[in-house]
């Protein structure tokens, strides 16, 4: 039994990054010798919206806060659930289609908790941390996204 | 006083990114509403769903807001 780290969080949190993710780096964080489901979750720029071409996106965030929302999300989904390990990033800037703008990686000894926990954390970073996306569309236009 | 506005996606296109708004000392986040909505009213359907934020916290319509504060506008979230 782990007692060094009961409920580990990422060591050095960033949660909003201008860099492209780095998937195997999150995932490879995640291993832990009491999980035995790891769950990965990664939002990826879809090319359509409502019937309309998708050019790229662009995400805009109030990064502290930003920051200061996601990191209580993943703590309190970390005591919820009793998980190993969560993580998440979410992205901004300019991100092109199936490019990565959201990860979140959960770790728990058994595959529902870290399911539930994973979609926990997604679910609430898309309603309430600070980050915005603008969608740039094949024809021209641009909106900003409603909550979703 | 004078407070700094700061705001974001959908507001920051019909604001700006950052105004200045002169307010009555002890003015509170509902009166500056009010007083965004009296200076640009086809922005009253937007302000009334945004949050308000002060020192990376979210502040609700009765907190006073006190001088030299940075005032962020957050519109409805749209991450992921």
């Amino acid at each position: 039994m782990s007692t060094l780290f009961p409920h580990q969080v990422a060591a050095e949190p960033e949660f909003i990054t201008d860099k492209p993710i780095d998937i195997d780096k999150l995932l490879h964080k995640a291993h832990h010798p009491e999980a035995g489901g790891i769950v990965l979750f990664c939002g990826e720029v879809r090319d359509n919206h409502a019937g309309k071409a998708v050019k790229y996106l662009l995400y805009e965030s109030y990064a502290p806060l930003a920051e200061k929302v996601i990191r209580e999300i993943v703590q309190t989904a970390i005591k919820k659930w009793n998980l190993q390990y969560a993580a998440s990033i979410h992205r901004i800037g300019k991100l092109k289609i199936s490019i990565c703008a959201v990860a979140v990686v959960t770790a728990h000894a058994h595959r529902k908790e870290a399911y539930e926990a994973n979609q926990y954390i997604i679910d609430r970073i898309k309603h309430e941390a600070p980050i915005w996306k603008c969608e740039y569309y094949e024809d021209g236009t641009h909106e900003w996204g409603k909550n979703c | 006083m004078k407070l700094k506005i700061r705001t974001y996606a959908s507001a920051k296109e019909v604001f700006g990114e950052s105004f200045e708004i002169e307010v009555n000392n002890s003015c509170t986040i509902e009166e500056l509403k009010k007083k965004i909505v009296g200076m640009k009213p086809e922005a009253a359907e937007l302000i009334n769903i945004c949050r308000f934020a002060i020192k990376e916290s979210i502040v609700n319509d009765e907190t006073l807001i006190k001088e030299d504060e940075h005032v962020h506008i957050i519109p409805p979230s749209s991450g992921g």
